[in-house]
């Protein structure tokens, strides 16, 4: 039977260390990710890994707001640890504007990683946004806006 | 949120009740399993879950094993349709698994609960649950209309793709889809 360990579910301080522990392991992301993510120094976030600092304000509040979305993505992607750390890595080249489209993802002009980097906690909510949209709600429906010919709705 | 007075029932304590889940909730620690019907999931959704709007607290129980495993069937086999539908763009996440490993819980309540809104086939359509349409002709124009976007911009850029007939394209986009859904 699979299963995973505690940490995964636990929201104590502890676990968050675990869990960016398991990030760094196993996707790739490095102190200096989490550094810019959270906007704060790296030297002070490396410092909070070994318990020697704490972190301020509502970083650790972001920290489980990403730990959740990784859990959201490693669901996406059938628990594919390789096909997540592609998915933050993989860069698309440069294409039309395509913000009607149903599923643009909302970093389109550069990786996952970066647009998190850049964009902290923002980017964070839309990374649940997109893989929520392939499985609830009606991501039709900013596109059924451009559909003005139709006269009803479906 | 009120539960439509015609649809509540009251669910007695210690009959067996299921969900699935992702096996993320799948922990040694069973302190931790309370999650699994806390209802958060569809309160920190944006998109809302299957019958709520999002932010809304919610918990879904099916009462047998194959209700259970048919509602996840639709979902899963809904979410790889969907994914498919956007394999030809370039920001796509790839092909999806076409199967998957979940957990399946038995839930047993301590105490009975009061006001459950309880949805049957005959009930679904009062709270606005209608069964899906296998083709949405707003959905084929829609994933027609943002490839042909592409392929034009791309055929202009020169950026790889070669240049293809918007018509040709559209309509092969339209058959994909098509197939795709009468295949759900």
């Amino acid at each position: 039977m699979r299963s995973v360990p505690d940490f995964f579910q636990d929201e104590s301080e502890k676990a968050l260390r675990l869990q960016v522990e398991w990030l760094e392991k196993h996707l790739g992301l490095g102190d200096n990710f989490f550094a810019r993510l959270l906007r704060e120094d790296q030297d002070v976030f490396s410092a909070w890994r070994t318990k020697s600092v704490a972190l301020a304000g509502d970083k650790e509040a972001i920290l489980r707001d990403w730990w959740r979305a990784v859990l959201h993505l490693l669901s996406f992607q059938n628990f594919d640890v390789e096909k997540v750390r592609r998915l933050l890595e993989q860069t698309s080249r440069a294409h039309p504007p395509m913000e009607q489209a149903a599923f643009s993802p909302p970093w389109l002009a550069s990786s996952l990683k970066e647009h998190l980097e850049i964009h902290g906690r923002k980017a964070i909510q839309e990374v649940h946004r997109w893989v929520e949209s392939f499985r609830f709600g009606d991501p039709y429906a900013l596109s059924r806006k451009e559909a003005s010919c139709l006269s009803t709705q479906p | 949120m009120p539960v439509n007075p015609a649809l509540a029932v009251s669910i007695p304590a210690d009959l067996p009740f299921y969900r699935i889940t992702a096996v993320s909730f799948h922990t040694a620690n069973v302190a931790h399993h309370r999650k699994v019907v806390n209802g958060m999931g569809a309160r920190k959704s944006h998109a809302g879950a299957r019958y709520n709007y999002g932010g809304v607290l919610t918990v879904y129980l099916a009462d047998s094993i194959p209700t259970c495993l048919a509602e996840k069937m639709f979902y899963f086999q809904r979410e790889v349709i969907r994914r498919l539908d956007v394999l030809h763009l370039p920001f796509s996440p790839g092909v999806p698994a076409f199967s998957g490993i979940f957990t399946l819980w038995e839930i047993r309540l301590k105490k009975a609960i009061p006001n459950v809104c309880r949805l049957t086939q005959t009930s679904a359509s009062a709270v606005g649950v209608f069964p899906s349409l296998l083709v949405n002709p707003s959905r084929t124009m829609s994933t027609s209309r943002s490839e042909g976007r592409f392929l034009r911009a791309a055929a202009i850029r020169g950026s790889g793709r070669p240049p293809v007939d918007r018509r040709r394209a559209e309509r092969s986009s339209c058959c994909s889809t098509i197939r795709a859904r009468m295949w759900n």
